[in-house]
């Protein structure tokens, strides 16, 4: 991944670099906080486990200390941020919301309509609504794509190697 | 309202009787799904295929192994728990999933009453075995060194809350010995642990494979002698009243209709007593279970989960 | 010599047609199995169950080696060409290789791939004709401590392995660990962070972490990008065979990562995992010629090393089951249950009592390493055709045959809602420029590491001079700090000139 430029922006900060708390990494800041998070969250988990003794650690013992542990690189992490330059703030940038959330609804909708509805209609729907992650969406193209997957899964999978997948929708019966 | 209620269930009773007469004349008449709650290639597994496979060929319709692993075991019994009550979905149990599980696992999916236990195919004794050049012979040799030596000898199995943790557990309760619990991560680890002499003993099935190669030695078995073993004696040849085996049987979701359940229990009685089947269990290491009525078999699963609560009771156990 | 008469009779086995057809059969299935994303060991063996119980045992064991070693090798396939890590091992590989891969060199890397894994897969079957009575002693001086420092030291080299920040990718190991945590406590049996959720007793499946992160990740990330961005590295597709450059680099690669492997892959449990990771690590820290590609960016090295690695991993971890019968791994499992049914003991007597089906066994090895390549070489022009499919219709394929593959995992819906879970995670992670592959390694690593810590505590009543008394745990301690000065001296040289280029 190529790393932006430093921007000829850049030029009157370093007169107060070492005054003020402004974020000088985005990605290393919200790394950190994210770390952070995650690290108390598994720790106060591991409260509910018993500790044991550091001579016979229990269940709780483990989590805890990675929680902390995790939690302190976080937090070296979010201050280092705050301190080091590095490229012109080190955007987050842009995010790709539209594959992001078309991927993901579709893998959910995918795992709560196989069980019910089965493969042949399950695994259309699939195809066709991860297809509409890319802007170069087309309707018909999406369809045949969807058809042809279906069939080309149906015959590797079940009919080829024989895995006990549920094809038909529920109200067809067994 | 009450009668209203009543009058709802009688007509609901007698729809579901209906059937259940038609039925017994002409079931089966689609597949039958036979659900395994473990990973396909173990005891329960082939068990599972062997007797699906001539239930088939019996019966005329095709027998759909239904592997289901996870949660050890409890997440495919649920799922035949919830399952229509027809008779034509079924589920392999064992010690683990029928009796056990209810103390390991917090969010039990079922309870044991949730099956109509249709019949019992096999039992297993499950082996305790020692290193090859172990000074140990025999159960006696062990109980005279752990009493010698409280807390110093260790034993491996294949988890917490398996079959050879709690016939362990019933060692030290009833020999009144202190031999260390070392849990492994499924039997295969636990003969690595013995062989690399991390651990004194071990007690788990999976030891029996080895123990017939002579690479590990195996000194007792925890039930009846096995068929494969037959000079390894049982522990309760040493202590008085010992017994502890772990059994393979199959079971329908509660309310199957008692003809089909005798039907089943029929087919099954049949396979366990075609020689080729029993060689074949002889040779997993199992025995053959050939007698068995449906209420034997309900019998059996009572009493283990009396003994099963009795044990973890004496020792103390807490699993979460 | 004792040894060319047992493989002189392994190979008359190995050589009958019946056996030749098995072996092809094996690694066919295998080949396919690996290329399917996320059909994992539990449908493979589902599937072959049936047959493997009428055939006889050693046709019976040649297929199902063949099946294991083949689906190692199609696992790196999608690894380079999709970013879709099949196997664990393969994570490593799909760093370098799907970058060479966008860089219109996905040929070379397939090449690459398999020529590396064919020359480790030869030694590899070698080490085990010869030495496997010796290494499987070795294995056993393996107790809980000595795997827990192994562990120690493999996690260090996941950290050599990040290319960006150091600091980072220290805190995605442990996020792995802590990952790794969510599962039933071998110990004591208590279900940990399980939410409340049955599927997560038995913890998080690594394949929805690795296709989430991984293959539904770079989905996201491509699809992010304009067209025309995008297009470079699918139009623009250059030779299919390494140059003598290429060769120059990958030769010394492969062998260094075959030694590795071969060495690793003994080990019980994660022996194939961390044989690939170290050989990376390796690959990285060795010299080489100064306008190299740099690491993470496609270097042919990076691919060399631990494909070869985790093939002659692939081949030693056979050790433990020929000689003691202990399966490693669920396929292997299958093997021993398949001796056991036709009859005959697994264990140190099947070199004795069983020759032809030992040597036979081992001969097939090769047989079916050579069978491999000279399938996959030509595949290697069809795989490229697959990357000139326009990707609009490309990625829709990629999602649904990797979500067939989540479901079959365990039969089971909760695998594919995890997977769509690490897609955004592996996202967000992407945005963040934290790297997913250490913390994996950790994911996988962490479970072992607490489990033989505390069951070396357990057994050494609480006792932590164990690490240090015994001298094969010390000994890989002592590399694990070494390592960590390794990787600090430089940072701390380059901090020191950057002081004084600031003065």
């Amino acid at each position: 991944m190529a790393k932006p430029e430093p921007s000829s922006t850049n030029g009157p900060r370093s007169f107060r670099k070492h005054w003020t708390l402004r974020i000088k990494s985005q990605r290393d800041f919200w790394s950190g906080v994210l770390f952070i998070v995650l690290g108390t969250g598994f720790a106060w988990g591991a409260l509910d486990y018993s500790f044991g003794a550091a001579a016979m650690p229990g269940p709780g013992y483990f989590p805890f200390g990675l929680g902390l542990i995790l939690a302190f690189l976080g937090l070296t992490i979010l201050l280092k941020s705050l301190a080091a330059e590095v490229n012109a703030g080190d955007p987050i940038g842009g995010i790709a919301w539209r594959p992001l959330l078309t991927i993901v609804s579709s893998l959910a909708i995918f795992g709560v309509s196989l069980s019910c509805l089965g493969l042949f209609l399950a695994l259309p729907l699939l195809a066709f609504l991860s297809a509409m992650a890319s802007e170069e969406f087309r309707w018909r193209e999406a369809v045949v794509n969807a058809c042809l997957l279906t069939l080309g899964s149906w015959a590797i999978f079940v009919w080829g190697l024989g895995l006990l997948i549920p094809l038909k929708p529920w109200f067809l019966g067994p | 309202m009450n009668k209203f209620l009543a009058l709802i269930r009688g007509v609901l009773l007698v729809s579901c009787m209906v059937p259940a007469i038609g039925v017994a004349q002409t079931y089966p008449e689609r597949p039958i799904t036979l659900i395994v709650p473990q990973p396909p290639g173990g005891n329960n597994d082939i068990v599972a295929r062997t007797f699906g496979q001539k239930l088939a060929d019996r019966i005329g319709q095709p027998v759909v192994i239904d592997n289901r692993p996870g949660a050890g075991g409890t997440l495919g019994t649920g799922i035949a728990a919830r399952s229509a009550n027809d008779g034509y979905t079924i589920v392999i149990g064992d010690v683990g999933t029928m009796v056990i599980a209810k103390h390991t696992q917090p969010k039990m999916p079922y309870s044991v009453n949730d099956f109509s236990p249709i019949a019992a195919v096999a039992t297993v004794s499950i082996v305790v075995a020692t290193q090859a050049d172990s000074p140990y012979d025999n159960i006696q040799d062990v109980i005279t060194a752990a009493k010698a030596q409280p807390g110093k000898l260790t034993s491996g199995s294949g988890g917490i809350g398996s079959t050879g943790h709690l016939a362990l557990e019933l060692i030290r309760s009833m020999a009144g010995v202190d031999i260390l619990h070392v849990p492994f991560k499924g039997g295969a680890q636990a003969i690595t642990g013995l062989i690399g002499r991390q651990t004194d003993l071990m007690i788990d099935g999976a030891a029996l494979a080895l123990a017939k190669s002579g690479k590990i030695k195996a000194i007792a078995v925890t039930g009846p002698r096995l068929a494969t073993l037959p000079d390894v004696p049982g522990i309760g040849e040493t202590i008085k009243g010992f017994n502890f085996v772990n059994w393979f049987g199959f079971f329908a979701p509660a309310g199957t209709p008692e003809p089909v359940i005798e039907k089943l229990n029929q087919e099954f009685r049949a396979i366990a007593n075609m020689p080729e089947i029993r060689e074949r269990l002889t040779n997993l290491g199992l025995n053959a279970e050939r007698r068995g009525t449906p209420q034997q078999f309900v019998e059996v699963v009572s009493q283990d989960t009396e003994k099963i609560a009795r044990i973890i009771k004496d020792a103390n156990l807490k699993f979460n | 010599m004792d040894l060319l008469a047992n493989l002189g009779l392994g190979f008359g086995v190995a050589f009958s047609a019946q056996n030749l057809l098995y072996a092809f059969l094996g690694v066919v299935l295998g080949t396919l199995i690996g290329v399917l994303p996320g059909l994992g060991p539990v449908a493979t063996v589902a599937m072959l169950l049936p047959s493997v119980y009428v055939l006889d045992a050693t046709p019976a064991l040649i297929l199902l080696a063949g099946i294991y070693y083949g689906a190692q090798y199609g696992g790196s396939t999608t690894a380079i060409l999709i970013n879709v890590p099949g196997e664990a091992s393969s994570v490593v590989t799909a760093m370098d290789g799907y970058q060479m891969a966008r860089k219109g060199r996905a040929g070379v890397a397939l090449a690459t791939a398999a020529l590396s894994s064919f020359f480790a897969g030869c030694v590899g079957t070698i080490v085990v004709a010869a030495f496997a009575p010796v290494l499987t002693e070795l294995a056993f001086r393996f107790g809980p401590a000595e795997y827990f420092s192994l562990m120690v030291l493999g996690l260090i080299g996941a950290v050599v392995l990040a290319s960006g920040s150091l600091l980072k990718a220290i805190a995605m190991v442990v996020l792995g660990l802590l990952l790794g945590q969510v599962t039933t406590d071998v110990i004591t049996g208590v279900q940990r962070y399980s939410l409340g959720i049955a599927e997560l007793y038995d913890g998080i499946s690594f394949v929805a972490i690795a296709m989430g992160m991984f293959g539904f990740g770079e989905i996201i990330v491509n699809l992010g990008r304009t067209v025309e961005q995008r297009e470079v590295f699918t139009r623009n597709v250059k030779g299919l065979w390494p140059s003598r450059r290429d060769f120059k680099d990958m030769i010394p690669a492969a062998l260094r990562g075959t030694m590795l492997g071969s060495l690793l892959g003994i080990l019980p449990g994660g022996g194939t995992l961390l044989s690939s990771f170290t050989a990376y690590s390796l690959e990285k820290k060795a010299r080489s010629r100064q306008d190299e590609v740099p690491f993470g960016q496609g270097n042919i090295r990076g691919v060399a090393g631990p494909e070869a690695a985790n093939n002659a991993a692939a081949q030693t971890s056979f050790i433990p089951m020929l000689t003691l019968g202990i399966p490693p791994n669920a396929v292997m499992a299958l093997m021993v249950g398949a001796m056991i049914i036709m009859g005959i003991q697994p264990g140190p007597q099947v070199m004795t009592a069983n020759p032809q089906l030992f040597w036979g066994l081992i001969a097939s090895m090769w047989v079916g390493n050579l069978m491999l390549v000279i399938l996959n070489l030509p595949l290697i022009g069809i795989w490229i055709k697959l990357l000139t499919v326009p990707y609009r219709f490309l990625f829709p394929a990629i999602v649904v045959f990797c979500s067939v593959g989540l479901y079959t995992l365990n039969y089971n819906t909760f695998d594919i809602f995890s997977g769509g879970i690490f897609t955004i995670a592996g996202y967000v992670f992407h945005k963040l420029s934290c790297e997913p592959a250490p913390l994996l390694l950790g994911f996988i690593l962490g479970p072992m590491m607490e489990e033989n810590l505390r069951r070396a505590l357990l057994l050494s009543r609480g006792d932590w001079s164990v690490f240090i008394t015994s001298p094969m745990s010390a000994l890989l301690l002592v590399i694990a700090m070494s390592m960590i000065l390794f990787v600090m001296i430089p940072s701390i040289s380059r901090k020191r000139q950057e002081a004084f280029v600031d003065d």
